[in-house]
């Protein structure tokens, strides 16, 4: 078993939840870490995928902070609009007014927010035992471990694509990519989103997602592992 | 959810026709049930993953639909383009193939939203439906539509109901007075609740006191008996077209059949901005030829202002066609004078689109002039003349010369009844494309001028020699069909049947006119004598030579290629750019794109049909 989740990292991460239900799981979150994860050899159609973004302050969850939260869901390798997800959390006791004109986002709008705990296992009720999307997936991750009071290493109860990850897979030989999402976006021909927030940039990862599948997997079958992997 | 939050997928949805009809509500509920599919070039869709779902939109990409039969080319479709409509309502196979041919970013519209959609809004309902008809009958709201509130102003908003009622043994004087009191240009004769006849204030000048009628006569010694009367709730445009063809001032509106009302020229002059009304009168009362070209520049005004109002483009015809017939008759009129009595029975016939009443901005004169009996050379000099003077100065008066000489002053076109009808049946009998085509002008005839009889003789002997002759109508219906419609238009192009890109589309050559020559040959086919395209389809739906779901599909798609043609014209008016049947593609919006289409689709499945029929009573 263990040789295989050398080489399995679904297996692997998989692995890493039981651990963590066993020993360090705080009471409130063992629901979530119960829920079994989609095998490797899984296909990707058969599966819920949540695209999710977050805005926040900065990139640093010890001193930056979540606005919102947005999300949409493919299945089938389909999105579908109607699965749509997004609110505020209010943090505004944290937010400096210069950065709150940057996001379009005054403290007025995040007072009526979900509280910042609060928002975060709502978002997890979601996310727990699907296949999360996003792009660059360490800031995500941070923000959600730093609410929950996790540990950097701790696993969270999802697998994670991340369309940055698989950009990059899908040109190994080029060193200065450009892998922001508007520039893959551009490279790849989708539409220009010109306004930005959670719930936006959410379905544009989701988009971008898409293309890279087809990029990916072609006419074959996509699973879940070789996108585990590439991510 | 905010929809805020998504500006450009709602400003994309809800800038595409015709997205745009819906609240703003139900846009948000249909923009927030999308769902979003991405295909690289190359892949195909068919059968079950693209029946019963849903209609399509291309957000980015390039598509191309090929029939599954003979995988000939079906649409092509770019960004803001819409398909799906016929796959919506069907199960498993499909009747055509989706072949990405660029990598594509592509929109479902779930069929539980749409349905939810017709359910709600009936306007888009009635596009969203399969049929091509239902949804070219939802792409227009004439302001001559009965049941148009914003722009569809009825007789009854404006009837005066200040009446002047007389009985009819009430005398003159009475009348007379009676239309004082109720400062009325008319008053209504009426017995026992029901009117039984009309005078006007130049009935009593002309018929009464100019004839020295003593004035304690009975009014209906001088009353019109046969009145022309208008339905309250018809539209002010049809009071309009009623007061241009019988040349009257005043139209008594009826009520379910009881007297409701008057209107007046003056009143609708007040309600509309159309001088039609007058320029028609004032060119009947015309004696010198400098104020009859000085009247014919209010054409064009007539004719934007009538586009501009949203009036039916029948209607538009109609009235354009009825300022043309005053023209020819009122030259005709001084033709006589000018060169004295005609020296046998004759007419003056309209050919071609004036024939059907379709006369429009750019149409050019095509006329004849029939002769009772044979004429000898001093005759032939003096119709010479006479047909001379009418198409001359038709030119100067904005009704070009015909390119191919088709007018009363070629020698040709100048005939008698006899030898007309020798041309018919030459052209029957022939039956050769060249003498067909040279010909087809004056399959549709008019009497604008003099004896009516000859055209109708002429007619039903037209009709009768070519019902019989299958081959005659066979060939017709062969020519009409060389010329297909368009498979659509995209990007700036307009795509044919053979996949080619053509620059622009000739509306009239590749559309229009194929819906005209096919109502000719059912109306023949029919037995019917009406020149009238809208006519036609009807006589030919009543003598079962097709369906009513046929006559709608035909009437529908006829009216919106006029309505595109008509506002394209405008268009080119306002620009100063010189008028055409050229319509280059990027100047239609998404809604015409969309339309024209459906147009098309419905007038390729006609010829398909119509050369069955025809070429199936040959026994081929």
């Amino acid at each position: 078993m263990w040789l295989r989740r050398l080489f399995d990292p679904v297996l692997k991460h998989q692995h890493a939840c039981h651990c963590f239900l066993e020993k360090g799981c705080p009471a409130e979150l063992k629901k979530y870490y119960e829920k079994n994860l989609p095998l490797s050899s899984a296909k990707v159609k058969d599966h819920k995928i949540v695209s999710i973004d977050f805005e926040t302050t900065g990139i640093d969850p010890a001193n930056d902070y979540i606005l919102s939260i947005g999300g949409i869901e493919i299945i089938d390798l389909t999105i579908d609009f109607s699965t749509s997800f997004h609110y505020y959390v209010n943090n505004s006791a944290h937010i400096k007014e210069d950065s709150a004109i940057i996001n379009q986002i005054t403290p007025e709008i995040l007072s009526n927010g979900k509280e910042p705990y609060q928002g975060i296992i709502e978002l997890l009720d979601r996310l727990a035992g699907t296949i999360v999307l996003t792009h660059c997936k360490f800031i995500e991750m941070n923000f959600i471990k730093e609410a929950l009071n996790l540990k950097k290493n701790a696993p969270l109860p999802f697998l994670i694509f991340d369309t940055m990850g698989l950009e990059r897979s899908l040109h190994r030989n080029e060193n200065n990519l450009d892998v922001t999402l508007s520039t893959i976006r551009q490279r790849r021909g989708l539409p220009e989103y010109t306004a930005h927030n959670a719930l936006v940039d959410s379905l544009a990862t989701a988009e971008v997602f898409l293309t890279q599948v087809k990029d990916i997997f072609g006419d074959t079958e996509a699973t879940v592992l070789e996108l585990y992997r590439r991510s | 959810m905010d929809k805020s939050l998504l500006p450009n997928i709602y400003e994309f949805v809800s800038k595409t026709y015709p997205f745009t009809l819906l609240s703003e509500f139900e846009r948000d509920i249909m923009a927030t049930k999308i769902k979003i599919n991405y295909y690289k070039k190359d892949e195909v869709l068919e059968n079950d993953s693209i029946t019963g779902v849903g209609l399509f939109m291309i957000r980015t990409g390039l598509v191309e639909t090929r029939n599954t039969e003979d995988n000939s080319l079906h649409g092509r479709f770019s960004m803001g383009d819409i398909f799906g409509f016929s796959l919506m309502e069907k199960e498993g196979k499909s009747h055509y193939k989706v072949i990405f041919l660029e990598n594509t970013l592509l929109y479902l519209l779930p069929k539980s939203v749409l349905n939810y959609l017709i359910a709600k809004n009936s306007t888009i309902g009635t596009y969203l439906n399969s049929k091509e008809w239902v949804r070219l009958s939802s792409s227009h709201h004439y302001a001559d539509e009965h049941n148009n509130e914003q722009t569809g102003k009825t007789v009854a908003m404006i009837a005066s109901h200040d009446l002047s009622l007389v009985s009819p043994d009430d005398d003159i004087k009475k009348t007379a007075l009676s239309m004082e009191q109720h400062n009325s240009d008319i008053s209504l004769v009426m017995e026992d609740n029901n009117l039984v006849g009309i005078v006007t204030k130049s009935d009593i000048t002309l018929k009464a006191v100019a004839r020295g009628l003593e004035l304690n006569k009975p009014i209906s010694t001088i009353m019109t008996r046969s009145v022309k009367t208008i339905n309250s709730h018809q539209s002010l445009f049809d009071a309009i077209e009623m007061m241009i063809m019988y040349d009257v001032k005043n139209l008594p509106v009826l009520d379910e059949g009881k007297v409701f009302g008057t209107v007046s020229t003056t009143s609708l002059m007040r309600n509309s901005k159309l001088q039609c009304i007058y320029l028609s009168h004032e060119i009947l009362q015309c004696h010198e030829i400098t104020r009859l070209i000085e009247l014919s520049s209010q054409k064009q005004e007539i004719f934007e202002t009538l586009v501009k109002t949203n009036v039916k483009p029948h209607t538009i015809q109609k009235i354009m066609s009825h300022i043309a017939d005053n023209f020819a008759q009122v030259l005709l009129q001084m033709g006589e004078q000018k060169f004295g009595t005609p020296p046998c029975k004759y007419a003056f016939v309209a050919a071609g689109s004036q024939a059907r009443s379709e006369v429009q901005f750019l149409s050019d004169q095509d006329n004849c002039i029939i002769t009772a009996t044979q004429i000898d050379d001093t005759q032939r000099q003096y119709f010479e003349q006479l047909a001379s003077f009418v198409n001359d100065n038709l030119d100067k008066c904005g009704y070009p010369l015909c390119d191919g000489n088709y007018m009363a002053k070629n020698p040709r076109w100048l005939q008698s009844l006899e030898t007309f009808k020798k041309y018919y049946d030459e052209w029957i009998l022939n039956n050769s494309e060249d003498a067909l085509l040279s010909g087809s002008v004056f399959l549709d005839m008019r009497t604008l001028y003099g004896d009516t009889n000859l055209v109708k003789d002429l007619r039903e002997h037209l009709i009768k020699r070519a019902r019989s002759n299958t081959r005659f109508m066979a060939t017709l219906m062969k020519i009409s069909a060389a010329v297909a419609p368009p498979v659509g238009t995209f990007r700036q192009f307009v795509l044919t049947k053979d996949g080619d890109n053509k620059p622009y589309l000739n509306i009239k050559k590749q559309a229009i006119n194929l819906i005209i020559e096919m109502a000719r040959l059912y109306a023949i086919a029919a037995g019917s004598t009406s020149v009238d395209t809208y006519e036609r389809l009807q006589s030919a739906y009543k003598a079962n030579l097709i369906k009513e779901e046929n006559y709608k599909e035909l009437t529908e798609a006829y009216t919106f290629l006029n309505y595109v043609r008509f506002n394209h014209q405008l268009q080119a008016l306002h620009n100063h750019e010189e008028l055409s049947n050229h319509i280059v593609p990027k100047e239609l919006s998404q809604f015409e794109r969309n339309h024209l289409r459906d147009a098309f689709v419905i007038i390729a499945k006609h010829q398909k049909g119509a050369l069955m029929h025809f070429s199936h009573s040959l026994g081929v």
